[in-house]
This record gives structure tokens, C-alpha cells and sequence, in this order.
């Protein structure tokens, strides 16, 4: 899948009719003044923390994932895309397989990408995002979910010397709103989502 | 005083180990410590040791006790390839020389009966320098899955990595890091 606003003559007639729907979606609101960027995959690397046993605090990671995000300054207005390949996951024990309980908790099979999308990013006054209001599809269930941003910046990357646009986004789940239900209470219901994301500006 | 030493020597009031104290040893797969570092003064970036060892000793009744935990740096996995491979050369965790980080302590701090602090030593780069960690839900139970007891909590730790001598890339990438360390340990 993929996201774009122009060319649509190059793309198959399914992919156009995805991409006009797309573009409903991500720029009805936006307008021709959007800047995109493109998240450096290196640096965008989701993390979660859940409650293990009720007593410590685990983490794992998603080790590849995608996503742009559109940005009108003047208008306040923009969206983002976010996808994670979930057979990417990783716990730090060892390579996952299909009979793990993180690929079976995940259903990797079934369900290999966790997607964010929203259309309503949310600006202060001094033009910093502060927070995302989207959709998060997991095991593919779609729920409604904010994500909070902070340490929002757009400045030149000290070593690429391109324009990037940068944050903190944290988010708090409920696993079992979108039916994964393996595991509870060893492993809690509530889960805690890390993204930084460094974005830098498409040519 | 006097009599102190005496049972000391007797191996009945020293420290650690006394004879009340009981062993821990933790448990590699929910033992995995990670640090949050700030990048290029936009974003909190994340590094994880995959390979981590250690044990406890602890005297709950007496608040004494002592904690050896090793990591090897040649775990270290940063989610991409490239920039593991980065990491863990010359200049920053320079893992071919110096394979593992330690940290002991055998000055624990309890509040009440409960573990809140450790005062030790941390070993970085060959560089050994006093760090005090702090230990947040702290918890002793029997784990009813595999009917061991086990003492459990979660670590936290800041770092000044300067302090090491890991000087590269400072200030682009933060001199300041904070170290989390879950750990799960079960009794022997």
C-alpha cells in the first residue's frame, strides 16, 4: 500500500481508485499547501511497554515500519500515515516464529501490518503538532486513538543537512478493544506505545 | 563492637551473605535492560542489550543485601542493522574490547521491606564510577506458573556517559542517558 498526491496516472485503475479515496481521506482538508515528509525508518521505530505478571515492565519492538506525514503550517491542517510490519517484532529473546507467543498474540499470519492513519493532527499556537487523532488497526480491528506528541521540531538534520520534522508520540491502549485477548492478566491488558519519529521532507 | 566482629568472623551478622539471606537469580528473558538517548536534539531514541545476567542476595528481615549484574554489550541491538553495527564500534560501546557493563552493589536501600535504591559501582568502557539506581515496584511473591518465589522490580538508572569516557557525538547525540531495567529474579 501506498500513499500519494500526484501521478495518479501512472498508478493501475485500482491503485487510482485507492489513491482518490486516499487523497479524500488525507487531503480534503489540506489543500495544495502541504508539506510531506517521509519518516527515516532507522530512527521511527515503534516500542511498547506492558505490565508483566502485574510486576515489571516489558518491553518489545516493531524493528521496521513506515509512514508519512503531511503538514500545512499556514492552514494548522495535516495527516499521517504510519505502518508497521508486524513480523518485525521483537522481543529481545530470540527470533520469533509462528508457534511464539508474540507472533500468535499478534497474529502475524493473518494480520501482518498494524496501521495508524489520522487526518486531524492537532497544532498550538506555536505551530508545534501536539497530538494525532486517528485510527489504529491492529489484528484487523480499526478503534479510534489519539496519539500525543511531544518534543515537536522542524529543523535541519545536523548530519544529512535535510529539512526533518520530528517528535515524541506516546499512546495508551487497550489490547482487548481490538480482540486480542491471549494472556491476560500475565500479560496486561494495557499497553503503552513509543514512537519517535524523525521525518524528513520529500524532494 | 567488639562482639560484632566476633560474630562476623562467625559468619552470623556480617553483611552479606548472612545465613538468612537467600539467593536470586534472575531471569534472562524478562531481565532485559534498554537506554533512552536524545538524537540529534529531536527525538528519544532506544537501544536494548538482548543478553543480561545477574543475581541477588537478599535479607529481607535484616534490609541488607547485595545485586551482580553483567550485560554483554555484544547483544546490543538498536532495531537496524546498520545502526547496531554503528553502536557497538570504536567510539561508543566498542564491544570487542570492552564485552560487558557491570554494575554491583552491596548496599541496598529498603523502606520498610522494601527494596527503593541500590548505592554501587558501574562499569562502562573499563571506567568504574559510584551510580546509584533506583528500584520501582518492588515485589516479592511465589510466581503461581512455576511455583517459584520470585522478587521482582523495575530499575532505573541516569547515566552521564562522558563520565566513561564515551565522549562521541556529544552533544548531537546526548551526553545524558537513562538506563531501564526490568528484572525478575527467582529464589534458589
Amino acid at each position: 500500500m501506498k500513499i500519494t498526491n500526484s501521478k495518479l496516472n501512472l498508478w493501475p485503475v485500482a491503485g487510482r481508485l485507492f489513491s482518490f479515496f486516499a487523497a479524500g481521506l488525507f487531503f480534503c482538508d489540506t489543500g495544495f499547501a502541504a508539506e510531506k515528509f517521509i519518516f527515516d525508518e532507522v530512527h521511527s521505530i515503534p516500542q511498547f511497554e506492558f505490565s508483566h505478571l502485574g510486576v515489571t515492565t516489558q518491553t518489545g519492538r516493531f524493528d521496521v515500519a513506515k509512514g508519512a506525514i503531511y503538514i500545512d503550517f499556514a492552514a494548522h491542517k495535516g495527516s499521517v500515515y504510519y505502518e508497521i510490519d508486524a513480523s518485525s517484532l521483537n522481543m529481545g529473546y530470540g527470533t520469533e516464529t509462528p508457534e511464539s507467543a508474540g507472533y500468535r498474540l499478534f497474529n502475524v499470519s493473518v494480520f501482518p501490518t498494524i496501521k495508524f492513519k489520522s487526518g486531524k493532527l492537532v497544532f498550538n499556537s506555536k505551530n508545534e503538532i501536539t497530538a494525532a487523532v486517528g485510527k489504529l488497526t491492529l489484528l484487523g480491528v480499526s478503534k479510534p486513538l489519539t496519539v500525543t506528541v511531544s518534543n515537536f521540531k522542524c529543523a535541519p538534520n545536523p548530519v544529512t543537512k535535510r529539512k526533518t520534522c520530528a517528535c515524541d508520540v506516546r499512546a495508551t491502549l487497550m489490547r482487548t478493544d481490538f480482540g486480542m485477548i491471549q494472556y491476560i492478566p500475565g500479560i496486561s491488558d494495557l499497553i503503552i506505545i513509543n514512537v519517535p519519529v524523525e521525518a524528513y521532507r520529500s524532494q | 563492637m567488639k562482639k560484632f566482629l566476633i560474630l562476623c568472623a562467625l559468619g552470623v551478622l556480617c553483611n552479606s551473605p548472612a545465613f538468612s539471606a537467600d539467593t536470586f537469580v534472575m531471569d534472562p528473558e524478562y531481565t532485559i535492560p534498554s537506554f533512552e538517548v536524545g538524537h540529534l536534539g529531536f527525538t528519544t531514541q532506544r537501544g536494548r542489550f538482548d543478553k543480561a545476567e545477574g543475581k541477588v542476595v537478599l535479607d529481607i528481615p535484616a534490609k541488607k543485601g547485595s545485586v551482580e549484574f553483567v550485560v554483554h554489550t555484544k547483544s546490543l541491538d538498536m532495531g537496524s542493522k546498520a545502526w547496531t553495527v554503528h553502536v557497538r564500534s570504536e567510539g561508543l560501546f566498542d564491544v570487542e574490547k570492552f564485552p560487558t557493563m557491570t554494575f554491583k552493589s552491596d548496599n541496598l536501600i529498603f523502606e520498610d521491606d522494601k527494596v527503593v535504591a541500590a548505592e554501587g559501582q558501574f562499569t562502562l568502557l573499563g571506567i568504574t564510577k559510584p551510580l546509584k539506581i533506583t528500584v520501582k515496584r518492588f515485589n516479592c511473591a511465589t510466581n503461581a506458573i512455576v511455583n517459584k518465589f520470585m522478587c521482582s522490580g523495575d530499575i532505573t538508572a541516569t547515566i552521564k556517559r562522558s563520565d566513561y569516557g564515551m565522549v562521541k557525538y556529544i552533544p548531537t547525540v546526548s551526553d545524558e542517558i537513562q538506563i531501564n531495567v526490568p528484572v525478575e529474579s527467582y529464589r534458589q
